[in-house]
């Protein structure tokens, strides 16, 4: 990554520099949580986990994007932490859909069932619905795979408008 | 667009087309959650639509039709640069589209809204004799974004 300085020298060098603008600022989902606890979390239907690396203004807008391609929105959506995503599995709640974006974040409490994306399981004490699909960080590097990632979502909205029925 | 729209949608849709999309096309695609827009003059009547389908990061323009006797007059520009900025507000880095190869009025349309030619669907369309091709173009957001604010 080039600094400022080195950008206005290779002006004065008559090399043409083009910024590059982020089409949508980095704050596209709000609901985005300091805390670790579970309770903290605000009143929305839909959940979603990413992997830290994850929080690019690239793949924030990506997350943004792919919330509206299948109804949902910002306001009725939050992002929770590995940590939260763990103490979901037993702590009681009304969240409607978690979507876990990265395999590898799975918590260790439902891996006694063997996820695989593109498949809906159950959180064991709850009902809440948990859908895994490619992370956001493979999608951005992968554009190929994003037909793979839309079947996902739109089987992650089937679920989503069942468990709220 | 509303359900009640439809009949209005419609009768532009079979008056502009030579094939146009039928009743059910328009119905399933409202149910399925696609975006849909009609355009009004000074008057309340219908004078064009635009139906999108959000695909992730993509934005896919389905349909995009002016009702012949308000053609000429700058709607279908109007309705493209609602559907950039559409796609800008949703985060989108793409919108794709597909024209029949012979509709070149409206590829000159898409061209000076900022589309590009990416490829050709071969004998995509039915036509009178045989089948037409389909000319696939494509506004990179992204790319755009560099030289506009």
């Amino acid at each position: 990554m080039l600094e400022s300085g080195q950008f206005s020298t290779l002006t004065e060098m008559g090399i043409p520099v083009w910024e590059k603008r982020t089409l949508v600022s980095a704050s596209v989902v709000s609901n985005v949580i300091s805390t670790d606890v579970v309770e903290a979390l605000p009143a929305v239907d839909c959940l979603i986990a990413f992997i830290e690396q994850d929080h690019s203004d690239d793949a924030m807008r990506l997350l943004h994007a792919m919330l509206f391609s299948v109804g949902l929105t910002v306001s009725n959506s939050a992002i929770v932490s590995p940590t939260q995503l763990t103490q979901l599995m037993t702590s009681t709640h009304e969240y409607k859909l978690l979507l876990v974006f990265g395999d590898d974040l799975i918590p260790a409490s439902l891996n006694s069932q063997t996820i695989v994306r593109g498949h809906v399981y159950s959180a064991p004490d709850s009902t809440l619905k948990i859908m895994s699909s490619l992370s956001l960080k493979t999608l951005l590097h992968s554009p190929g795979q994003k037909a793979i990632a839309w079947q996902d979502l739109l089987m992650a909205k089937q679920c989503y408008q069942q468990n709220s029925s | 667009m509303q359900a009640q729209d439809i009949d209005n949608v419609l009768a532009i849709e079979q008056t502009a087309n030579e094939f146009p999309w039928q009743r059910k096309s328009f119905e399933d695609s409202l149910k399925s959650g696609h975006i849909a827009w009609v355009f009004h003059q000074q008057s309340e009547q219908i004078v064009g639509f635009a139906i999108v389908q959000a695909v992730l990061d993509e934005i896919h323009l389905l349909n995009v039709c002016v009702e012949p006797t308000a053609q000429g007059k700058g709607l279908g520009k109007t309705i493209v640069q609602h559907v950039i900025d559409h796609a800008k507000s949703v985060s989108a880095v793409i919108i794709l589209l597909e024209v029949r190869r012979s509709n070149e009025r409206a590829q000159q349309l898409y061209l000076q809204a900022g589309f590009n030619e990416m490829s050709v669907r071969k004998g995509y369309y039915p036509a009178e004799q045989g089948r037409e091709d389909a000319i696939l173009m494509a506004m990179d957001l992204d790319l755009m974004s560099l030289f506009k604010q």
